[in-house]
């Protein structure tokens, strides 16, 4: 236990440290990560029982683009206006679970709903570009150092927000893993009707692990907002970011805490990392990498990075015996 | 039953490529082409499929022709994202109403 203490104050040292040695442009990878990772473990505290959401970009999108759209015409603070982003949210996330989850549209048609909620909210963005820009992308009023805008021009700030949310992402994640409704999402996730005749109200379970992780997907998309300072309806919603989300919390391993926050840490420093690596003599070639890599990935580790990681830890490093 | 499963599997995907091919091949004659044409037709097409009932021809026709209508015409009344607005919302309010295909009983 001590151990474990000295080994949490030591890594709460390095992270405290990190502002003060990391160049600005490995800062801001690391933000991203620690915002990304946010992101993505609000989809698997959903994701990891079955419900597999495609659309999960249609929350992040509402989150980022609501605070922003009320700052710019309204002047309306983001300490109001991430609020009615994330209650905008999760009322979308009620409008489309409830229905989903009372006539038991599940599975592939449950993905299929959700991506076709993805594409509106993002089709909707670009189709009122009077209001949003459309696809040219939105940039909120910028007014330099605010603690009521909640810009911060120094990446530091955005640093320890990031980090809090994340730590908060987690806590989260603990907390629907340790707390009552656990066993009975596990028990729908493997069979519904089963569930219910044991006297689980599917319904309700269901809708509460949906109404949290859109919850938190649009605070996460609404600090990225307000980080990068700049809102394309392509970025922050829509079948890109979805796919995006669903893909990098697998190949990290959705079943596990770290698992996302890997998937973030792997994606985006291997999106990076290739982009430099082959500059302007390839373009296209490092996503076309990362799409090979992230295929390679999903069929050889279905249990994701961290999942493999655990499963090799229990089983002393050798392969299971058929 | 002495079924090659992965042999069935095999041809069957191979002749779901072959037709997939074969239709961007005949779209091409109206449309024009570009890296990302796959993008725009990918998550249609599923949806199209579902709509219609996984494995349900008939019903895929007339699921391929409401949406399409659907498309069309609000591409001409209102604009092109709007159209698409319609036709996902259709989508999503026919999987609740029928989430089997639209000819099922």
């Amino acid at each position: 236990m001590t151990a474990r203490h000295a080994m949490l104050a030591i890594l709460l040292a390095a992270l405290a440290a990190v502002p003060q040695v990391v160049p600005p442009y490995f800062m801001h990878l690391l933000i991203q990560i620690l915002l990304w990772g946010f992101v993505y473990t609000s989809w698997s505290i959903m994701g990891r029982f079955g419900f597999v959401s495609l659309g999960h970009g249609a929350f992040m999108g509402v989150g980022a683009y609501v605070p922003a759209l009320l700052w710019n015409y309204f002047g309306v603070t983001p300490w109001i206006g991430i609020p009615l982003g994330i209650s905008l949210a999760v009322v979308l996330a009620l409008v489309i679970g409830y229905p989903c989850f009372r006539l038991k549209v599940v599975g592939h048609y449950f993905a299929l709903v959700t991506l076709a909620l993805g594409q509106v909210v993002m089709l909707s963005i670009v189709a009122a570009r009077d209001v949003t820009g459309g696809s040219l992308g939105f940039t909120p009023k910028a007014v330099g150092y605010s603690w009521f805008a909640l810009q911060f021009p120094q990446k530091v700030y955005f640093y320890v927000i990031a980090l809090a949310l994340w730590f908060g992402g987690l806590a989260v994640w603990y907390w629907v893993d340790r707390g009552i409704g656990r066993e009975a999402l596990d028990a729908i996730s493997e069979d519904e009707e089963a569930a219910a005749t044991i006297g689980i109200n599917v319904i309700r379970e269901k809708l509460r692990v949906t109404v949290i992780s859109a919850a938190l997907t649009a605070l996460g998309g609404a600090i990225y907002g307000q980080y990068m300072m700049y809102l394309n309806p392509e970025t922050v919603s829509g079948i890109a970011v979805s796919l995006q989300i669903v893909f990098a919390a697998i190949v990290g391993g959705t079943y596990t805490a770290l698992g996302p926050t890997v998937g973030a840490l792997l994606t985006i420093s291997l999106n990076e990392g290739l982009r430099v690596a082959f500059g302007t003599n390839f373009i296209g070639a490092a996503n076309t990498v990362y799409g090979v890599l992230l295929v390679l990935f999903i069929i050889f580790m279905p249990r994701g990075i961290v999942g493999m990681i655990e499963d090799a830890t229990k089983r002393g490093w050798r392969s299971k015996p058929l | 039953m002495g079924v090659d499963q992965r042999h069935i599997y095999l041809v069957t995907s191979a002749i779901g490529g072959a037709l997939g091919g074969l239709a961007a091949c005949l779209l091409i004659l109206q449309y024009d082409v570009h890296p990302f044409i796959g993008n725009t037709f990918g998550p249609l097409i599923f949806m199209i499929c579902v709509l219609g009932g996984l494995g349900d021809m008939i019903g895929g026709f007339v699921a391929a022709f409401l949406m399409s209508q659907i498309i069309a015409i609000g591409g001409y009344y209102f604009s092109t994202e709007l159209s698409y607005v319609f036709a996902f919302t259709f989508f999503i309010v026919l999987m609740f109403v029928r989430p089997h295909g639209v000819l099922s009983r």
